[in-house]
């Protein structure tokens, strides 16, 4: 019996049928893809970058190289930096260790046993790892979206009571208003189209979610009184933005006068070229750090071997 | 980045449902199968994120999913049958069933579920999720022939088990 009957064929095609529910399928690509943007592609250039990146002096003396053969991108190498540096680290690797624990996190609402990790692992480690002001407004544009998000599936579950939706709002002001910061500075650095964008983007999406954050009442009419409004949320911080526009002028002038000094110290005193020199190996150590993430996850032995083992084949 | 995000986004349409069926055949429990899928697509993007390439999505999917079930087993306790019912697990005799009334597709995949595994993975994939000999030999480490053989003596259980005609 080499081809199926038909009886066969028929339950076979049964078989097929089964398959994941639509809310199931999205729920679980939108975390797929949470987790797919805090877990950036190390490219080859960032990882030179990190391997060529002031080796340690541990690493540069003769008598170490011998014990620490890898270069400045050893573990012990990165221990040794500063105070910045090592909670980074320290966060990252809680975080990889913790992976399992903070992706199953990651689709968790207000009320669920595994929220705060969501809000203060998963999110805390995406907004610490955003570099620039650009990224850093996206990032809170990222969280506030997810908090509109969390509000309209809790409704949708008719779980949204007034303590999760007070807990809903006040995040999502705290958010935008970080996010309004982060898209002042922008400005101030003269980049006002990016800040323009990244404003635009946000409000559409956030448009997205106001019908989800009706509550509708028994007899079909609109609960006003339980719903999230959209306009008064995002009114509000326009009017905190307003208020940030007028200090425009004044931060920009602090902005040219901090450089100033900065531009004299750098001539008077060689200390302070050393300190810029520091911040710039953070940046540096912040990628690294990145780096040492990919090889905590990266220490599974049986899945990493099927991976591997299939790719071999596969080739 | 933006390149690997889509065809990562497009492998999820295109077979997370194959893999989820995949997944359900083996370990029996939606939940479980739902959990297996996820981590399957995580360490898959792991994978890519640490500078890697997948050219065969398909094979490489089944490959993860199976060494991530294979650890789900290894880390399980035993459950007894007892244990499995009084969690509302009830086993479906084939006898009383006919394709063509009142099952549905996890139903279906139960019913498969109950050929012997080497016969039930080579059936399921060549038969159901219509992978080639050739793709379920790269995922389950074995010769094109030997899986020609399981698919033929699984649909020759397969009939034993399943009678009507």
């Amino acid at each position: 019996m080499n081809e199926p009957d038909t009886q066969m064929n028929k339950l076979f095609q049964k078989a097929k049928n089964a398959s994941l529910q639509h809310g199931e399928k999205e729920a679980m690509h939108g975390a797929l893809m949470s987790f797919v943007e805090s877990n950036p592609i190390v490219s080859a250039d960032e990882k030179t970058k990190i391997a060529t990146a002031q080796p340690s002096p541990l690493v540069m003396n003769p008598k170490s190289t011998r014990l620490y053969k890898g270069g400045g991108n050893t573990l012990f190498a990165l221990f040794n930096k500063q105070k910045k540096t090592r909670m980074i680290i320290a966060l990252l690797v809680a975080f990889g260790l913790t992976a399992g624990t903070s992706f199953a996190a990651q689709s968790t609402l207000p009320g669920d046993t595994l929220y705060p990790v969501k809000i203060h692992l998963n999110e805390g480690v995406e907004a610490l790892v955003a570099v620039g002001a650009k990224a850093d407004a996206e990032v809170k544009a990222k969280h506030a979206l997810t908090r509109l998000e969390e509000a309209g599936k809790l409704n949708a579950e008719g779980r949204l009571t007034a303590e999760h939706k007070g807990e809903v709002e006040q995040r999502f002001r705290e958010h935008v208003k970080e996010m309004y910061e982060d898209l002042h500075e922008l400005r101030v650095q003269g980049d006002g189209e990016t800040e323009t964008r990244v404003r635009g983007e946000f409000k559409q999406k956030a448009e997205k979610h106001r019908k989800h954050l009706l509550v509708v009442s028994v007899d079909g009419s609109a609960d006003l009184e339980h719903s999230i409004d959209l306009n008064d949320l995002l009114e509000e911080e326009d009017h905190d933005r307003s208020d940030l526009d007028e200090e425009d002028d004044a931060m920009a002038s602090t902005t040219l006068r901090i450089n100033n000094d900065r531009e004299d110290a750098q001539d008077a005193d060689e200390k302070d070229r050393d300190d810029r020199d520091d911040e710039e190996h953070d940046d540096v150590e912040v990628r690294g750090s990145i780096e040492l993430e990919v090889h905590t996850s990266a220490e599974k032995p049986d899945i990493s071997k099927g991976i591997r083992s299939a790719v071999d084949l596969s080739n | 980045m933006k390149e690997a995000k889509e065809s990562f986004e497009q492998a999820y349409a295109l077979y997370a449902d194959a893999l989820f069926r995949y997944a359900l055949l083996k370990v029996s429990d939606r939940e479980t199968a739902k959990d297996v899928l996820q981590d399957t697509f995580k360490k898959t993007w792991e994978y890519i994120a640490a500078g890697n390439t997948i050219t065969h999505w398909r094979t490489f999917l089944y490959t993860a999913a199976t060494r991530l079930i294979i650890d789900h087993y290894r880390k399980k306790k035993t459950l007894s049958l007892d244990l499995l019912a009084d969690a509302g697990f009830e086993p479906i005799d084939p006898h009383t069933v006919s394709p063509e009334i009142a099952i549905d597709g996890e139903q279906a995949i139960a019913l498969l579920g109950q050929l012997p595994p080497d016969y039930r993975d080579a059936v399921f994939m060549r038969h159901v999720d219509e992978l080639s000999l050739s793709e379920i030999a790269e995922i389950t480490g074995e010769s094109e022939n030997t899986i020609a053989v399981r698919v033929h003596r699984g649909l020759q259980k397969l009939k034993k088990l399943f009678p009507y005609e």
